[in-house]
């Protein structure tokens, strides 16, 4: 996989996430279009890339979404998201070989299955930090019902944008050299 | 290839253990990690003008919906300044409120009857055995006799021990396994009224009075610890012996007993001036 292809891509999401937001949300509910972007890399790329990948994109995800702690103050906690992508890319690797990649539906049905579990990583990491035990220091206004179903609308707005989105992303393929790092990393294997 | 030491199959359990541990860290560690890449971060994306020119485009394409409810940024930052401000002057107000308080006890001592109150300076540290002790500029001639109360403001500083015609020897309080008998009342008096008798017990390590008290008795962090020792002369009652510096659960058993640490009143030193409570004839 060309790696510079894919921070560029990754930079180009998280500018039109925090750029866009105001002409793209509906209501509270925004798009991550991020998450299309990890559906793209963890479908197509090598095995062992995606979880470096997803975990580049928890990472900017992290750092570009810091918590409101109840002090009122940001706090840039390292952890949920990145996990909460790695869980993603867990899902796509185990899906990818049963589904078309071709296919729109299918590009937006990867993204549903990939967007519960990052969502649910998510959440359940955050409200555990809330806990007395270990650090008891949740968000402010954390709700966790509320967390779920606005998480969940924003999926579902997600997985709407992701079949065309989807296409577009797959119509760069060629940049991304995702078929040479295969063939690369199968003749190692075979030099093993 | 197993020879690789940097391999996805050994890196990840040690990424994703480490994200783990990151994840529920206190916010001081936190923000110690997550400062410096946030920072980086939020420069990449707003420093390249994208962000700013892709908000720009938002908004010309759909603008914010006017609100009746929009808060002007500057009326924000004005009531910002006034909490601000309310809140320097609330800390102020207690400030004065103690203070008031602690005149209101001056003039106590100022009208207490059958006394002689006596202004003497502080000429000297000295120890009396093991324990530290002042000496002031007043003796016999001046009416000065041991057994006499000497204080500072509200605070009892100790009894006069030693004396010669021109000084005497005040020992403190604060002697290594004193024993005194006080009583606990809030710095303020104000509904609801609270008070707890209790026998403290001076330790030199760590330099205060401790005493250990039923749970269900009501003392809290920065009430005043009164003398009502009966083996003090009467005009010591009532002067402070020191400030409740902390309530903490019995190790032993902290189930039904509580451990009030009390930091004894701020002890005088040479050119201070402490007043002695001499009887009149």
């Amino acid at each position: 996989m060309n790696w510079l292809v894919f921070l560029l891509a990754a930079y180009l999401s998280l500018v039109l996430e925090a750029g866009l937001d105001g002409l793209l949300q509906v209501g509270a509910t925004v798009p991550s279009l991020t998450l299309v972007l990890a559906v793209h890399v963890a479908w197509s790329a090598p095995r062992s890339g995606v979880p470096w990948a997803m975990l580049v994109l928890g990472f900017g995800q992290d750092m570009a979404h810091p918590l409101r702690v109840w002090s009122g103050e940001d706090l840039p906690l390292l952890g949920p998201w990145c996990l909460g992508y790695l869980a993603a890319g867990y899902v796509c690797l185990q899906l990818r070989p049963q589904l078309r990649r071709s296919s729109p539906l299918a590009f937006a049905m990867m993204t549903l299955a990939a967007g519960v579990f990052m969502h649910l990583v998510v959440v359940a990491l955050i409200t555990a930090r809330g806990l007395p035990v270990p650090t008891g220091d949740p968000p402010e206004g954390w709700i966790v019902a509320d967390e779920l179903v606005a998480r969940f609308l924003a999926l579902v707005y997600t997985i709407l944008l992701a079949a065309p989105l989807g296409v577009v992303w797959e119509r760069t393929t060629p940049l991304w050299r995702f078929a040479s790092a295969k063939h690369a990393t199968a003749r190692l294997h075979r030099m093993d | 290839m197993p020879g690789r030491p940097f391999s996805t199959k050994r890196l990840l359990p040690a990424v994703l253990a480490a994200l783990l541990v990151s994840t529920f860290l206190p916010a001081s560690s936190a923000r110690w990690i997550g400062d410096w890449p946030r920072d980086r971060i939020q420069d990449v994306l707003h420093k390249t003008y994208l962000v700013d020119g892709l908000s720009r485009f938002s908004q010309w394409v759909r603008p914010a919906e006017p609100s009746h409810l929009v808060v002007p940024d500057d009326l924000a930052t004005r009531y910002e300044e006034a909490m601000v401000y309310n809140a320097q002057l609330r800390t102020r107000v207690g400030e004065l409120e103690k203070k008031v308080h602690l005149l209101s006890g001056t003039h106590d001592i100022l009208t207490l009857s059958g006394y002689q109150r006596r202004p003497v300076r502080v000429v000297d540290v000295t120890l009396v055995g093991k324990e530290q002790a002042i000496v002031i500029a007043a003796g016999t001639a001046q009416g000065v006799a041991t057994g006499q109360c000497v204080v500072a403001g509200q605070v009892l500083v100790g009894t006069v021990e030693n004396v010669t015609p021109h000084t005497a020897t005040v020992q403190f309080l604060t002697r290594d396994a004193a024993q005194l008998r006080v009583e606990l009342v809030p710095a303020v008096p104000g509904p609801p009224q609270r008070r707890t008798e209790a026998l403290v017990l001076y330790q030199r390590n760590p330099a205060r009075f401790e005493v250990e008290i039923g749970r269900k008795r009501s003392v809290e962090v920065g009430d005043l610890a009164r003398l009502v020792d009966p083996r003090f002369p009467d005009e010591a009652h009532g002067f402070v012996v020191g400030h409740v510096r902390a309530v903490v659960d019995d190790p032993s058993d902290p189930l039904m007993f509580r451990i009030v640490q009390i930091e004894p009143g701020s002890r005088v030193g040479v050119g201070q001036h402490v007043i002695v409570l001499v009887p009149l004839p």
